[in-house]
């Protein structure tokens, strides 16, 4: 498809959108060339790259012919004359009834992409659904179309649905909505189990617009792919077959991501054609202080230093964290220096996951309005919530992938203005190779986004959704399993019966209740502040973190304040906190073990072999650490009591027998050390490749038949704990053959054991060179994990080394 | 191929989380002895002879008439001496606008047009999983109170369920439930809408009892629910009743097993629901005005 292509030179005479501040080389923010002079001077030797995005004009393309008069009012109102060519495209592609994905960059225009085939619909009785991942984001939505319906005139009614939806307002979203706008959440629990309440909107239903595509990877992507082939039944009952339109992030797959999720073709639209500002993009690896141990200066110090220069000069900078444990201390660092005074408002502020809705839309509208110099935020602010522009983003470590990377060093520039982004590496592994090959991150394609649709328990769990939603037929299809096996499953559950060629639900239960999209468990925890008798709820925190957060005697932060946990209600849900003054923060010691349940595949060689298969995951979280601010002290440890968490899931695994590793060694101790630090890089290197993030594997040393796991002890040294926590003796053990895994972090796996076994080769050789040519001489957190305790004879790195050298010897 | 099925979700189930609510095992345990006195009541016969259509055998069962579109029906006639506890049914048909009380009787309505109903479900979740395998509807016809209950034997009947349902319907009908107006009818909608059939009971006034009582009762009973009305104001208790929540399992009981037992036990409870409507609602219009403070007017049902 070609457009004539016009310059910002054509006949209109004038950029798309009026704004004062746009595509203006006045308008790069004064403090800038200060800051990148103060940035060079300070950074010699610490700017390991540098790289100068030059502004790029725009390209436009008129409407489409036959718009509707008042749409083309509507849109002059609001300043747009004429389109930019990947609008074009989009809109083309909708308006003809082909599903497309855009993917272009942040702030390109790609709303404009679905509201305009959305409002010509509108204008002629058809509907649309409106999908984002949060709340926030169908706000700004909300009020983008508010306003051009306010424009044109248009007499369309939009309105969000939402868990804050009133009930009386609900009753008018079903029967008036032309454009309804709402979560997946709310489409899997509230819409689709009463799909008769909403008949009119699917009826009519022309567009599914799905913003934030590449948020629906993993786990949360395979709810959505099993999510839209309920919303397909339920579409094609009321005779509807809506067209699709996505709008992805850069990533290297959105047709792919697209298709998957829809399982139905869909045209690709990336040729961006929205002008962009200058921007400079640098990675800054912090120096090295103890060059024995490979030890740098702290990235959050770095990071609080380039953030605290840039405030001063008057720029808006934004700070990324990649926990909210690093958001609460960065935010304490810079509260510390900019926030001393408690009667003037505040100018740094936190933003994550975990604060209740008002105090995020309190922040975001401070943002907006330019009252707050600087935010600091987990990747809660990576997805399109409108806080207006920023000049500056640092990124305190590298958030795991290239794909997160640009979208958040996209937060700064919005609107055309000359910005500055800066990753500062941590001594992570990742943070060290991205600092010694920056090519990786700057001349790179991003990731892909992967997602496996048929994970069998997501499967199931949609499959009752589904059968509730409308009575299953033979013949149908509901994923690639057997239909037939399944609802017969479910009918020896009895939550279906069979009647001729029909399956009908008969379960007194409502499906969608028992499956939540976004975690492996239900049940968020609530955070209640009871200190001097009240009981104020001041956060939630999900299931899978409550155990590393929210046991008994941790410090849980929130907006750099302290509180400490009294007490865990594990089965209500509940922590107790109170408020303390203490001068550390807590991080929980945990550790996994696993047995072998069945192997898939297995590859022989000598002296051990490689496999991948089914395994059960036991995750202890065993105690904590206290660590006090700025210089980082161990002063303490205290016991955890929890249940422990148990998953079944797939792993990759090697096994090393004895013979081979008394070759190597000369003893079991160097042994076990080589294999934490190999399993450390492994893990790594892993995540890396397969393009998923660290989190979404798990490591492991153990037996294979879970008689013993090994962790790493406090002197620095392996040790093996047995199935109930106690220390086992490392000589005494009659069978020493010590298995590796990498595990599918994922109850039943999502389908990552099978490509990491296939790349098995690539990871232990790429893991060998991160070891080996690592600037450390003994190995340190950038290659086999922090190194702790004396001198020994066999350094950690020459053991890990060890490990991955009869690793690689498997094929 | 079912078999390795089961097997696979077998070791993947015991690891995921388990997603059994906490009232629901309580509510259980609380049944237990219910259920066991049940059992000892209609003891264990197969009901469905060999060779008979579903629904003759469930008529049988029922001692019921099988009609068209394979539904049963359950017709009782009761005279007006007729009392339901310590209440006579002939207070209903002399109900009228000179006794207003908590109804805020409207003049234009006489007695014979209203329709008392309910409905037995295969749950109170709601959505489009739930279903109505029984209506009963009671009206006075002459001097007679006319209870008529309709089962579905299966599904595949329950379009004939719903023609039923239209088919006790007329023009001046006025409706009569307890909780109807958010429960019964807007699940009725439902079911009319996914069996692509108008729903017979849209714009009809509709008369909910629960709103009454709450205003009427505020007070005077320890809550609102109908056992409590029945206790409080009809002098009325009942024995060897089937709870309504077990009205899911009685459904599967006869859809699994082929046993009638608690589906006639059901049926009775129905009745008797749809009777202490019918009397409820003179006893409401009976009360001084005082209590009733908001009257509740009449509403169009959604």
């Amino acid at each position: 498809m070609s457009y004539p292509v016009l310059d910002q030179t054509d006949l209109f005479g004038e950029s798309q959108r009026p704004d004062a501040d746009v595509a203006s080389p006045r308008a790069a923010p004064a403090g800038m060339p200060a800051l990148l002079a103060e940035l060079h001077a300070s950074g010699a030797g610490r700017i390991c790259a540098e790289l100068t995005l030059p502004a790029r004009a725009a390209r436009h393309a008129a409407f489409p012919p036959g718009l509707d008069a008042r749409i083309v009012a509507a849109l002059a109102a609001r300043g747009i004359r004429q389109l930019y060519t990947h609008q074009r495209e989009a809109v083309d592609h909708a308006m003809a009834g082909r599903h497309v994905v855009v993917a272009t960059p942040t702030a390109s225009g790609k709303s404009l992409c679905y509201h305009l085939p959305v409002l010509a619909a509108a204008l002629s009785q058809g509907r649309a659904l409106y999908l984002f991942p949060t709340k926030a984001l169908a706000q700004d939505q909300l009020a983008e179309l508010l306003e051009l319906n306010r424009a044109g005139g248009l007499g369309l009614r939009a309105c969000t649905f939402d868990g804050d939806t009133p009930g009386d307002a609900r009753r008018v979203v079903r029967s008036h909505g032309d454009v309804v706008i709402s979560n997946p959440d709310m489409l899997h629990q509230g819409m689709l189990p009463h799909h008769p309440k909403w008949a009119r909107l699917f009826e009519n239903l022309r567009y599914v617009v799905i913003d934030e595509l590449h948020m629906y990877r993993g786990v949360f992507g395979a709810h959505m792919a099993n999510l839209l082939r309920r919303l397909a039944r339920v579409c094609a009952f009321y005779g509807a077959a809506p067209t699709f339109i996505f709008c992805s992030a850069t990533i290297a797959n959105p047709r792919e991501l697209a298709e998957r999720l829809l399982g139905a073709p869909v045209a690709l639209v990336d040729a961006c054609g929205a002008p962009q500002g200058q921007k400079t993009v640098m990675i800054w690896n912090p120096p090295v202080v103890n060059a024995d141990l490979g030890l740098r200066a702290s990235a959050r110090s770095q990071s609080s230093h380039i953030a605290r220069a840039a405030v001063q000069l008057g720029l808006k900078t934004l700070v990324f964290a990649n926990s909210r444990l690093e958001v609460e201390v960065l935010t304490k660092y810079l509260k510390d220096r900019f926030d001393a005074d408690p009667r003037q408002p505040a100018r740094v502020a936190a933003y994550r996951g975990g604060y209740l809705p008002t105090e995020r839309r309190d922040k975001e509208h401070k943002l907006r309005q330019g009252r707050l110099d600087c935010a600091v935020s987990t990747s809660a602010l990576e997805l399109g919530v409108d806080i207006g522009s920023l000049d500056v983003c640092v990124l305190n470590g590298y958030p795991g992938s290239v794909a997160a990377t640009w979208q958040r060093l996209g937060r700064a520039g919005r609107r055309e203005r000359a910005a500055l982004g800066v990753l500062v590496a941590t001594s992570a592994p990742l943070d060290q190779f991205v600092a010694r090959h920056p090519e990786f991150l700057l001349g790179a394609s991003p990731e892909h986004a992967r997602i496996d649709p048929d994970q069998l328990l997501i499967l199931m769990d949609h499959l009752r959704c589904a059968a509730f939603e409308l009575p299953f037929r033979s013949g149908e299809r509901f994923g690639a399993e057997q239909l037939e096996s399944m609802l017969g499953y479910l009918e020896h559950q009895g939550v279906v019966h069979r009647e001729a060629d029909t399956w009908h639900w008969i379960a007194d239960s409502y499906p969608a209740n028992a499956v939540s999209l976004r975690s492996v468990a239900d049940g968020n925890f609530l955070v209640i502040d009871t200190t001097g008798g009240a009981r104020d709820v001041i956060a939630e925190v999900d299931y899978s973190s409550a155990a590393l957060t929210l046991y008994e005697g941790a410090i849980y932060m929130v907006q750099a304040s302290p509180w400490q946990v009294e007490k865990l209600d594990w089965t209500g849900r509940k922590a107790f906190v109170t408020r303390t003054r203490a001068d550390y923060y807590t991080d929980a010691i945990d550790y996994t073990r696993l047995k072998i349940l069945d192997d898939f595949e297995r590859a022989r060689g000598p002296g051990g072999h490689a496999a991948h298969g089914e395994v059960h995951v036991v995750r202890r979280v065993a105690g904590y650490k206290k660590i006090r601010y700025y210089t980082h002290e161990n002063i303490g440890y205290g016991p955890v009591h929890l249940p422990d968490h148990e998953m079944h899931t797939t792993a990759l695994w090697w096994e090393i027998e004895e013979q081979a590793l008394h070759a190597a060694f000369s003893s079991r101790q160097d042994a076990l050390d080589g294999f934490l630090g190999a399993a450390y890089s492994l893990h790594h290197i892993a995540a890396l490749l397969c393009l998923s993030e660290l989190r979404d594997i798990g490591r492991a040393v153990g037996d294979g038949a879970a008689t013993w796991s090994a962790v790493v002890g406090p002197e620095g040294r392996g040790i093996l704990r047995a199935e109930d926590g106690s220390e086992l003796a490392l000589r005494a053990e009659r069978r020493f053959r010590p298995t590796l895994f990498l595990y599918d972090n994922y109850p039943g796996g999502i389908g990552l054991a099978a490509p990491l076994f296939d790349q098995r080769g690539q990871i232990v050789q790429r893991a060998a060179d991160l070891v080996r040519h690592c600037g450390c001489s003994q190995g340190c957190p950038a290659c086999v994990g922090p190194v702790l305790g004396a001198a020994r004879g066999l350094t950690p790195k020459q053991a890990a080394l060890g490990v991955l050298q009869l690793l690689a010897r498997l094929p | 191929m079912s078999a390795s099925f089961a097997e696979r979700m077998a070791r993947l189930v015991p690891a995921a989380p388990q997603h059994t609510p906490a009232p629901a095992a309580a509510r259980a345990g609380a049944l237990a002895a219910v259920i066991a006195r049940l059992e000892r009541l209609h003891g264990a016969r197969r009901e469905r002879a060999p060779g008979a259509t579903p629904a003759a055998s469930l008529a049988a069962a029922l001692d019921g008439e099988s009609i068209d579109g394979g539904i049963v029906r359950l017709r009782r006639n009761y005279p007006l001496a007729y009392r339901h506890g310590d209440q006579p049914l002939a207070r209903l048909a002399g109900c009228s606008q000179d006794h207003a009380g908590a109804l805020r009787w409207p003049r234009r309505i006489a007695p014979a047009q209203l329709l008392f109903f309910d409905t037995e479900t295969t749950g109170l979740a709601g959505g489009s999983g739930t279903l109505a395998f029984m209506l009963g509807v009671g009206r006075l016809c002459g001097a007679n109170f006319v209870l008529t209950q309709y089962l579905m034997p299966t599904f595949a009947a329950e379009p004939a369920l719903l023609a039923a349902l239209a088919g006790e319907i007329r023009a001046d009908s006025v409706l009569v439930s307890f909780n109807g107006r958010s429960f019964d009818a807007s699940l009725i909608a439902t079911r009319c809408r996914l069996a692509r059939r108008p729903d017979p009971l849209a714009g009809l006034p509709h008369l909910d009892l629960l709103h009454a009582l709450r205003r009427a009762a505020a007070g005077q009973l320890p809550n609102c629910r109908l056992q409590s009305a029945e206790t409080g104001l009809l002098g009325l208790a009942r024995s060897d009743d089937l709870p309504g929540q077990l009205a899911p399992r009685a459904w599967t009981r006869w859809l699994g097993e082929n046993r009638a037992d608690w589906l006639a036990a059901l049926a009775r409870h129905n009745r008797d629901d749809i009777l202490s409507l019918a009397v409820l609602l003179p006893r409401l219009a009976g009360e001084p005005a005082r209590l009733c403070e908001p009257a509740v007017p009449l509403r169009r049902s959604a």
